[in-house]
């Protein structure tokens, strides 16, 4: 319960930033969140009344809060369809793609940032940290074409473009194997970054828990060098890099947008990008709004899964 | 009446934090890259070939003596479209970590140093921009309200200043308590006196690191608003070259590879410098 408090407010505060928004734009909420879609006066001035708009601002923002609040993102012209459900059915494409590059991520970034801490070898350290900033300066978007051009086209190993192939017809696990090719190149362009990130965070993590003073009795204790990264320093440095996964999730829907629309995969960054052009402002906030909810529930559940997993927080918040 | 005079000069915390670099081999590269790259945008009319939006006849040519980076699918030379375009990366990453950093130590050293409700509430709105991805919110703003490079500027900033708040305020809350500010509190300097020369020099460094890594993050932002079509149209970008050049991959790799190198470079060269200058004092001893 104590958590809905958290995270109303920052849902109402998102939702003020896409009301703030429309009434900065050019003409009213009406014509901006309709955009360049031909609708009739009547229409129009039916929206203005049900919005209000003859009212003051102030009660304009209560009615749009409330309705954002209940669900009501407004209506896509493009799409003929209620915003809500139309990001919703982009959501499940996204959330595979992120999830892949997660799991892509720890996998390559945890031993890696691990061996980075430990290593004796400075040049190893510092090898990795370079390619940690390369990865985090390279444009998601411009890797990806460079993907595209060398694996899809020169190569011609992986398929460059969708989720499936069009008629593909097969069993489920030949349908699923369909579905991993394409996953491949966009997956890993996402997680390119991302694996930066979980590098420098595992070895900052990890660094901190060498210089604690449980290392250094471990040390005097005269135990082995490996058994003490093994038994001590793993474990306890990987807790506080599970706390960043809410926050890199927000940050990969973003890297998404770009990516998603290279490789032509059909999540919420294609359709953000083709709101955009298309200038269908209503669902280019509703993919906003949306975005922030489920960035907020993976917070709120990582915070409660770290709650879980370390006795030390579980405490903390006891008291 | 005693005649002794307390003296107000209290322990200085120091003189600006010395931003001292580590002189690796990476750093001084980086430096160089950015001079270049700072020189170029200067210079550009001067050193510029051809004006980058004439168009010729002579569409998707390979490099050659006349056009060293070859032609566009409208003839525009390439070159000259990412010397110009150095302008614009340039400008939206100087405002994005000029801005980020002014607004973050503005607004985080006001939530630190003041505290309780005020703290509160202006981290609530740092955390609001902060679950919504960056990218999301320059590409929002822009989207549904214009393409200028002063609204991409503008949108840039308010997609990355939060990180600097935060990165100011936990400095303020720390040094607010420290022994060097109770000094200065308990012989009478006023508050603004403690907050510009206590505490300021010391929270400096920390946001000036951060400042030079929003530059690279300023860039990539626009270089990703230009790729997707929302960058200001009266510009050549880097961004919008990429964007041109994504259906002739195949057929012509000096549209789309030097525009990406030019990114990742600029970009890199910052976060090299960021990162060296962040490193410092951060390698101390450890057990193991």
């Amino acid at each position: 319960m104590r958590r809905i408090g958290y995270v109303i407010p920052l849902l109402i505060g998102v939702i003020t930033f896409t009301f703030v928004l429309v009434s900065l734009a050019p003409g009213d909420i009406v014509t901006a969140t309709i955009g360049d879609y031909p609708a009739s006066e009547e229409y129009l001035a039916e929206r203005r009344a049900e919005l209000g708009l003859d009212q003051p601002l102030i009660v304009q923002y209560v009615n749009y809060v409330l309705s954002a609040l209940q669900g009501d993102l407004g209506y896509s012209f493009a799409n003929r369809q209620e915003v809500l459900p139309l990001v919703v059915n982009h959501l499940g494409a996204t959330m595979i793609l992120v999830v892949a590059a997660t799991v892509l991520s720890i996998t390559i970034g945890l031993p890696l940032g691990l061996w980075a801490a430990t290593t004796r070898r400075r040049a190893v350290d510092n090898a990795l940290n370079l390619s940690t900033l390369v990865a985090f300066s390279i444009p998601a978007f411009w890797l990806a074409l460079m993907a595209v051009l060398v694996f899809a086209i020169n190569l011609a190993l992986l398929p460059a473009h969708g989720m499936t192939t069009i008629g593909f017809v097969g069993t489920p696990i030949q349908r699923f194997g369909d579905l991993l090719s394409h996953l491949i190149l966009p997956a890993a362009v996402l997680a390119v970054p991302e694996t930066a990130l979980m590098i420098r965070m595992t070895r900052a993590s990890a660094n901190e828990v060498l210089n604690s003073g449980y290392v250094l009795t471990a040390v005097s204790k005269g135990l082995a060098r490996g058994r003490i990264i093994r038994r001590h320093v793993v474990r306890n440095s990987l807790l506080p890099v599970a706390t960043v996964m809410g926050y890199t999730f927000g940050t990969m829907v973003g890297g998404s947008v770009l990516v998603e629309k290279i490789f032509g995969w059909p999540g919420m960054g294609s359709l953000l990008y083709d709101s955009v052009q298309r200038r269908d402002t209503s669902v280019v906030l509703g993919v906003v709004v949306v975005v922030a909810v489920v960035t907020l529930v993976v917070n709120v559940v990582t915070d409660v899964v770290y709650g879980v997993i370390d006795p030390k927080v579980r405490e903390a918040t006891a008291l | 009446m005693s005649d002794i005079v307390i003296d107000p000069t209290t322990p200085k915390a120091s003189r600006l934090q010395r931003l001292r670099l580590g002189r690796g081999p990476t750093t001084v590269a980086a430096i160089a890259i950015v001079v270049l790259f700072a020189l170029v945008a200067l210079l550009a009319p001067l050193i510029a070939p051809y004006d980058p939006f004439a168009v010729s006849p002579r569409i998707l040519e390979g490099p050659s003596a006349d056009h060293l980076l070859g032609t566009d699918d409208t003839g525009k030379d390439i070159l000259s479209q990412l010397i110009y375009g150095a302008r614009v990366s340039l400008l939206i990453g100087l405002a994005a970590g000029l801005g980020s950093l002014v607004l973050g130590i503005v607004v985080g050293g006001i939530a630190g140093y003041v505290g309780g409700a005020v703290d509160n509430v202006l981290m609530r709105i740092a955390e609001i921009f902060q679950i919504m991805p960056a990218m999301l919110i320059a590409l929002v703003i822009v989207a549904v309200i214009g393409r200028n490079t002063t609204l991409i500027a503008a949108a840039v900033i308010i997609a990355l200043w939060p990180q600097s708040a935060r990165i100011v305020r936990s400095q303020f809350l720390a040094l607010r308590r420290a022994e060097f500010v109770d000094a200065a509190r308990i012989s009478g300097t006023p508050a603004w006196r403690i907050i510009a020369l206590e505490i300021f020099p010391v929270a400096f460094a920390p946001a000036a690191v951060q400042a030079a890594l929003d530059i690279g993050r300023g860039m990539l932002l626009e270089a990703g608003l230009s790729f997707l079509g929302l960058g200001d149209p009266s510009t050549s970008s880097w961004g919008g070259v990429l964007r041109r050049a994504q259906p002739f991959l195949t057929d012509a790799w000096w549209f789309s590879v030097p525009a990406g190198v030019c990114i990742a470079l600029m970009v890199l060269s910052f976060n090299l410098i960021g990162d060296a200058m962040g490193r410092r004092g951060t390698q101390g001893r450890r057990a193991l």
